[in-house]
């Protein structure tokens, strides 16, 4: 027993000191990577630089120059290094940058097919530098576009979102939607946050865009819909008409009757204004829908808002209350105009108004200090 | 007689060699298990695969403080400093009979505003509420009656605005990126109810803006071995239970929870001393009950920098409080022991804090009592004993030295040819004598544990190397 412990502490011990000594050598293989990484971008810089000197002049890219992209950016190391130098001179010539990767196209191409065989951290590299350097964009789907989506097999979260931010960069719809259909047919989650603020960053037709995911209404699972819903409120006012139907309708999931709901803060619309005070009054299991619908009247001002508001200010739920406060003093309410329900009998109602009241008067005086 | 104690030994010896070869085994998977996970986020990072984004969601950061005026405006500076646009934070001061709220209401000039207050959870009365707002960031402080740190959290929570809570300690600095850093498990994975980031040890660093400017070991032997103490083990146990979803603790000083999931579950308790563990037990025996699907996680990018006692008589304190938590959670949640339907929670992870860490006090000194037994005897073979000791301690070193190492790498800190000798040797130190100091504390952590209840544990605070 005494040999098999102790050669069992002898061989751990040996596999720790291993793991010890690669610790050290990849600090120092760390440093020397630090330094290599420094020259190569020198080098791709000035090598950046003379092609960008031949299109001034009017002369098209060397095609040795685009030889040596297709054969040596198909390592990682000096895919980071040539993005780099290529940020280096876009800060200097954006313009003259964006035509240099215009004219490499072919070879960016060729890169994204080679690198699908890569494992998935390197394949989310490359989408990633295609999000930052876009070689093509526009209406035309491109083949590029088909490769970076065939990323999405065997992908990682961080693969498909950056996947994500270079289809939204390259700006074409067909190729967003597709991408989004891979998400919902495999199920994937992706935060409909992150969702909806990458394609906030479409570079193309937003509306266009807007107008084909919304088609998908009732066919893609809740997640990515809030996310559409909340990306066509951050770019269009066309949907007032069918977010209102959706709202009323009441057959729609509830997270997405929310986020259509706050689209018209967003998006003050008329019609809205009798649903959204009605809605103020709901309660039990839509009481989500009376939380938005007091925050969203902040944006319809009259006196039926301010009545309804005063009145949601003895609603049972909390929230309900604090965001109809809000509301009434966001909407100009002065102490005087809500005197009845500041020396009125509720006191729930009188201590969250009162508090509100005192918040903006806080705000506002810091602001003049300010 | 003889023959008795010969077999009492025998058996004993057997005990103990399967004691050993599980622990070791289990140091020994986690430290390869934490340096290969730490090297892959490290390529990860360089290739850019995170999700890096403008706007995350919008988080409450909650500091409980009880007479904590010599740092707490320092804190809440440095929390200022954070790379992330929607956040607010909320310091309870529960009772302190010191300047703590003083200091922070003339700092931030804070007003104070008669808010009424959504009660979740029960805790002690509120006195008063002040608010104020520094660079678009909302700062509240809520003045209640000493109720303890876990009623002080609950206090918080009823106070917090946003769906997500980070509850800090105020001697905790953050690097500016540590918010951004421990909510990206929640954008992953929506299912994720709590994070736990990586507790370093603020004597180490200089800070500058949220960001770390010098990293130094310090001068005072205590702090120096708490600083590979803590690097051991947050890389030995967090990172390998992570891998099954069995982590039992989330530092109060650094935690992420979701709101709604922690009031549903009753909040943080207030009559145990490890409210941080009981409150992930509680969640791991909640989400299970109701058939929820959850995850709790730990995420080695997110630092917070702690100060950790720096005399043996505070951290005597501290570690006595530790593991008077750690009892009080694991008698209270023993439901999950043996339980298969807790997964491995309760196989792996609940099994390893009740041998290696509640009962190892124990059971170390009842091999020392054996060991004493066995020498009166005439039974003991002394060159082994003292072979197999020296033997243990270096792999012990070693392992401890890899944890260091890792984390200085993966980090980008740099550290001098000085330091570099002196933390190998402090890893010795504390391989050698630290670990059967603490398991002496540890031991009498019982003595006089019901007069400990409810109490906050208090330390010498020095001001923070931050501006």
């Amino acid at each position: 027993m005494r040999i098999e412990i102790e050669n069992i502490i002898y061989w751990y011990l040996f596999l720790c000191v291993a793991l010890l000594l690669f610790h050290l050598a990849y600090v120092l293989f760390s440093g020397l990577r630090g330094y290599r990484s420094q020259r190569l971008t020198e080098r791709w810089a000035a090598e950046i630089g003379r092609q960008l000197s031949l299109l001034r002049e009017g002369f098209p890219v060397e095609p040795a120059h685009q030889r040596r992209l297709r054969r040596t950016l198909r390592h990682v190391e000096q895919l980071i290094s040539y993005a780099e130098a290529l940020s280096c001179w876009r800060g200097q010539e954006p313009g003259l940058v964006r035509d240099y990767l215009f004219a490499n196209c072919p070879a960016m191409q060729e890169l994204a097919f080679a690198y699908q065989g890569r494992e998935s951290m390197e394949r989310a590299y490359f989408a990633y530098f295609i999000s930052k350097n876009q070689p093509c964009a526009g209406e035309e789907y491109h083949p590029l576009m088909g490769a970076l989506l065939s990323y999405l097999e065997n992908s990682t979260v961080y693969c498909r979102h950056l996947v994500l931010e270079a289809l939204c960069a390259l700006g074409n719809v067909q190729a967003v939607e597709k991408l989004l259909a891979s998400f919902n047919e495999n199920a994937f989650f992706h935060h409909h946050k992150l969702l909806s603020d990458a394609l906030l960053s479409f570079s193309g037709d937003r509306e266009a865009l807007a107008a084909r995911l919304w088609g998908h209404c009732g066919q893609w699972n809740v997640n990515l819909m809030t996310a559409v819903i909340e990306f066509i409120s951050g770019c269009s006012d066309a949907y007032q008409k069918p977010f209102c139907a959706l709202i009323v309708s009441g057959q729609a999931e509830a997270e997405l009757r929310l986020a259509a709901l706050r689209y018209f803060r967003r998006r003050p619309y008329a019609p809205m204004r009798p649903i959204l005070l009605q809605l103020l009054k709901s309660g039990g299991s839509d009481v989500n829908l009376a939380i938005v619908a007091a925050s969203v009247l902040d944006r319809y001002p009259g006196q039926d808002t301010v009545a309804a508001l005063k009145a949601a200010l003895s609603h049972p739920n909390w929230y309900v209350r604090y965001n109809a406060a809000g509301s009434l003093v966001a909407l100009g309410q002065t102490e005087a105009s809500l005197k009845d329900i500041l020396d009125g009998p509720d006191r729930f109602a009188r201590e969250i108004l009162a508090y509100r009241l005192g918040e903006a008067a806080a705000a506002k005086e810091a602001k003049q200090t300010a | 007689m003889m023959q008795a104690l010969q077999t009492y030994l025998h058996y004993v010896g057997i005990f103990f060699i399967v004691y050993l070869i599980l622990y070791a085994s289990y140091l020994f998977l986690s430290v390869i298990e934490g340096a290969l996970q730490l090297y892959l986020r490290d390529r990860r990072q360089r290739v850019h695969n995170e999700l890096k984004h403008e706007f995350y969601l919008p988080v409450s950061v909650l500091i409980p403080a009880h007479n904590e005026e010599v740092t707490i405006v320092g804190s809440v500076r440095s929390l200022l400093e954070l790379n992330y646009r929607l956040f607010e934070i909320i310091v309870i001061d529960d009772g302190s009979s010191d300047q703590t709220a003083k200091e922070l209401i003339e700092a931030f000039h804070l007003v104070r505003m008669d808010r009424p207050l959504h009660v979740r959870i029960p805790c002690k009365p509120l006195r008063s509420i002040w608010e104020g707002s520094v660079r678009g960031i909302k700062l509240t402080l809520v003045c209640k009656e000493n109720g303890g740190k876990g009623d002080a959290l609950n206090m918080g929570i009823n106070a917090s605005r946003y769906p997500y809570f980070l509850c800090l300690d105020a001697d905790s600095l953050l690097q500016a990126d540590s918010l951004e850093k421990i909510i990206q498990p929640v954008l992953e994975n929506d299912s994720v109810v709590a994070v736990g980031g990586l507790i370093r040890i603020a004597q180490c660093v200089k800070m500058e803006h949220g960001a770390v400017q010098s990293y130094h070991l310090p001068s005072d032997l205590i702090t120096c071995l708490q600083v590979v103490e803590y690097d051991r083990s947050f890389m030995a146990s967090r990172i390998l239970m992570d891998r099954y979803n069995g982590n039992l603790i989330i530092s109060g000083a650094f935690g992420l929870f979701k709101k709604d999931v922690v009031i549903a579950a009753g909040g943080y308790d207030t009559d145990t001393l490890g409210e941080d563990m009981e409150l992930v037990l509680k969640l791991h025996m909640f989400c299970r009950n109701n058939g929820l699907p959850y995850s709790i996680r730990y995420e080695p990018n997110a630092v917070c920098w702690s100060q950790a006692p720096s005399t043996l008589r505070d951290l005597a304190k501290q570690r006595r409080r530790w593991h008077l938590g750690l009892f009080q959670s694991l008698v209270k949640y023993r439901g999950i022991f043996g339980r298969l339907r807790f997964g491995p929670v309760s196989y792996l992870s609940y099994v390893y804090y009740l041998l290696f860490e509640l009962l190892s006090p124990i059971i170390e000194v009842f091999g020392i009592a054996t060991t004493v037994l066995a020498a009166a005897a005439g039974l003991l073979d002394v060159p082994f004993m003292l072979h197999f000791f020296v033997l243990y301690a270096v792999y012990g070193a070693v392992l401890t030295m890899t944890a260091f190492c890792q984390r200085i790498y993966t980090q980008n800190l740099r550290i001098s040819l000085a330091d570099s000798l002196k933390a190998a040797l402090v890893c010795l130190l504390e391989s050698l004598f630290f670990r059967y100091v603490l398991s002496f504390v540890r031991m009498t952590s019982f003595f006089g544990y019901r007069s400990k209840k409810r109490q906050w544990g208090s330390i010498r605070r020095i001001r923070q190397n931050a501006e």
